[in-house]
């Protein structure tokens, strides 16, 4: 973006009623055409906000950072310069060079690093925070030339990555990645001395663009991807699995198939990281599980659920494999080598990323390697995550199982041994709860997103309530699968939020959660800020059920009725409030 | 319609003075609206800067005194709109 486009974005008109995005923006330089950059950038990635940025003093970002004092629902995004480590390590201060004061500079920089560390651990306490660490080169301080490295240019480097190390620690910053700022934004071109001179301004117009664009990106919440369905033949390996055979299928170097060996180690590492792997091929089963099953495989069986392995065609397979994951194609990648394969796919779930692998492109696979894994990246790995594929697969049999016997699920589960973990604490480092309230669509009771700001300052409320539930029975542990958000008023109770994975369907944990919070709180009646949305049907059953007839909108139930309308629960339930 | 220096001088002066009418930029005296604005003078020269590819000194914008002024001294200047300027 051009700053002549960013001025223009910035004149467009916002409307009257659109929610304020309060952010500031903590530097010791003048923050000028990166502000400038950064609020058009932001007015782009939300147009229904109205952005404000608030900066603090020239010269003085220890004090920017323990002056701030955040409004509820703001955030802080703080960029930091060598100058700011030490002024002499920028040129306005006109501080000694001398050889003599080097050792002197590493000094001090060393002692604000620890400082800045401490300020951003207790800024993050209060505020959601992004940090970008120096992406300046160092000013020609050091006695050696431009090509050999000092080794207090090298301490200097030492210090920033140390503080780097302890900030992004900290789950609740968010730490530009330097390698993707020296990816995009040449380093030669950054500085400008000049407007640094005249105007205290670092940067070219140029990076202080491409900063301010990663830094709005950085602040920007992408839900992660949550599946990927893949071919086989040319794509999970090398070669046609019908025409080869069994031991003819390769991914190693020796046999020009390292691509695919590659392809599988990412998989593994997706699949570790919380991520749903499926098979969809056409391919002859006994054959293509005989492959997967070869003890040279980078990419376990165990990691592929399901495999749907059959001559249909693919769309169907996909078809298949969203319902047993119960998740929306828009959650989901597809990857196949055959374009008309992925095209056909795409056409049945337009809402579905489809990609074509580029079986003889390793440069193209490359890239499509790192734009999956921009695609399903997420801040935190939680214990959920790991639980996720073991526990739709054990669902997945188990529902095979109940079909078959002809008996329902929830009989089936009385005999489970579940118990139920209740916790009543609004805590704002559990981000398991944040992540469920913002990826669950199907028991939503509105489809009601949270950006990380409204999340804290929600939090903050000592109204609020939030409960969460986590689920385990003799089969498997599920993890926190539910919560419910809310404002206590007095004997009222309004319910703003509620959330429930859909891996914990048919066990009456809805039902449990509401008997927990009429028992726990006291209260005879629950106003449930329920909307009807075109995905959260499951909800919309579950109310249908206790009412007699579907709400159209926000509606509240007297514990008479429910205790009238609810079955016989069976969980042992454990209240860990206060524990 | 005006030359196209004199079109995409105008789009820069009402990006940074978007409260400005059309009148109002054409017949503007520089020093003045400058001196009311320092950031906007800053954001003005950076804007013509990275529009024209030219290093205008803050003296030299006042010096020049009006729209036309400037946008003559442009026309002597500057290269082709970024679109079409070669990489350097």
């Amino acid at each position: 973006m051009r700053l002549l486009e960013a001025l223009e974005v910035l004149k467009q008109p916002v409307c009257d009623s659109a929610p304020t995005r309060e952010l500031f923006l903590v530097c010791g330089f003048t923050p000028l055409h990166l502000k400038t950059f950064l609020e058009a950038h932001l007015r782009t990635l939300f147009p229904a906000s109205r952005v404000e940025i608030k900066v603090g003093l020239y010269g003085d970002l220890d004090g920017n950072l323990s002056r701030l004092q955040p409004s509820p629902g703001s955030s802080a995004c703080i960029v930091i310069e060598w100058a700011d480590l030490d002024s002499r390590l920028g040129i306005r201060s006109l501080g000694s060079w001398r050889i003599g004061d080097i050792d002197d500079i590493a000094e001090s920089a060393q002692r604000q690093g620890k400082r800045f560390a401490y300020l951003i651990a207790q800024l993050a306490e209060r505020l959601p925070t992004y940090v970008a660490m120096p992406t300046l080169s160092l000013p020609p301080v050091f006695s050696t030339r431009e090509i050999q490295a000092h080794h207090k240019a090298c301490e200097l480097r030492e210090i920033v990555a140390s503080l780097a190390t302890s900030i992004s620690t900290n789950y609740r910053v968010r730490l530009l990645d330097a390698q993707l700022v020296d990816e995009i934004s040449p380093l030669a071109r950054r500085f400008d001395p000049q407007t640094e001179i005249s105007s205290g301004f670092p940067y070219s117009l140029e990076h202080a663009s491409k900063l301010a664009e990663l830094l709005a990106n950085l602040l920007y919440d992408v839900p992660p991807k949550k599946g990927l369905i893949t071919d086989l033949d040319d794509t999970l390996w090398s070669g046609i699995l019908g025409e080869i055979g069994v031991e003819g299928v390769a991914w190693d170097i020796s046999r020009g198939a390292h691509l695919h060996g590659l392809y599988q180690r990412f998989l593994d590492s997706l699949a570790s990281s919380g991520a749903l792997l499926a098979i969809a091929s056409k391919n002859d089963r006994e054959l293509a599980e005989k492959a997967l099953s070869r003890k040279d495989i980078l990419l376990p069986q165990d990691r592929l659920f399901p495999l749907e392995i059959n001559w249909g065609s693919k769309s169907t397979s996909v078809y298949r494999i969203l319902k047993q994951w119960n998740i929306m194609p828009g959650d989901v990648v597809f990857v196949d080598d055959s374009p008309a394969e992925v095209a056909e796919v795409e056409a049945s779930f337009p809402e579905m990323e489809c990609v074509v692998f580029p079986k003889s492109n390793c440069r193209a696979v490359w890239q499509l390697i790192k734009h999956l894994r921009h695609r399903f990246g997420k801040g935190v790995v939680t214990a959920e995550d790991e639980l996720r594929l073991s526990s739709i697969r054990r669902t997945s049999d188990l529902a095979g199982s109940l079909q078959a016997r002809g008996n329902a699920a929830t009989n089936f589960f009385r005999g489970a041994e579940a118990t139920i973990q209740f916790s009543l604490i609004p805590d704002a480092r559990d981000n398991r709860a944040f992540e469920l309230i913002n990826k669950s669509n199907q028991f939503n009771l509105n489809g009601r997103r949270f950006s990380e700001p409204e999340w804290q300052n929600f939090i903050g409320d000592p109204a609020t309530f939030i409960l969460t539930a986590s689920y385990e029975d003799k089969y498997s542990p599920l993890g926190k699968i539910a919560v419910l958000a809310g404002k206590r008023s007095g004997s009222a109770l309004y319910v703003n939020s509620w959330v429930m994975s859909c891996r914990a369907f048919s066990r009456c944990i809805e039902h449990q959660c509401l008997k927990y919070l009429f028992e726990k709180i006291g209260i005879d009646q629950i106003t449930f800020d329920f909307k009807i949305t075109p995905r959260n049907a499951p909800i919309q059953n579950f109310f249908t059920e206790l009412l007699g007839e579907l709400p159209a909108s926000a509606f509240a139930i007297q514990k008479s009725t429910f205790d009238a309308r609810t079955p016989a629960l069976f969980h042992r339930v454990v209240d860990v409030t206060n524990a | 319609m005006g030359s196209e220096v004199g079109n995409r001088l105008f789009r820069c002066f009402s990006s940074v003075f978007p409260v400005l009418r059309d009148e109002q930029i054409r017949t503007a005296n520089l020093a003045a609206l400058l001196d009311t604005d320092s950031l906007a003078g800053v954001n003005l020269l950076a804007v013509i800067d990275e529009e024209f590819n030219v290093d205008v000194d803050h003296e030299v914008l006042v010096g020049l005194g009006s729209f036309d002024a400037l946008q003559g001294y442009l026309e002597d200047r500057s290269d082709p709109p970024p679109r079409h300027r070669a990489a350097r």
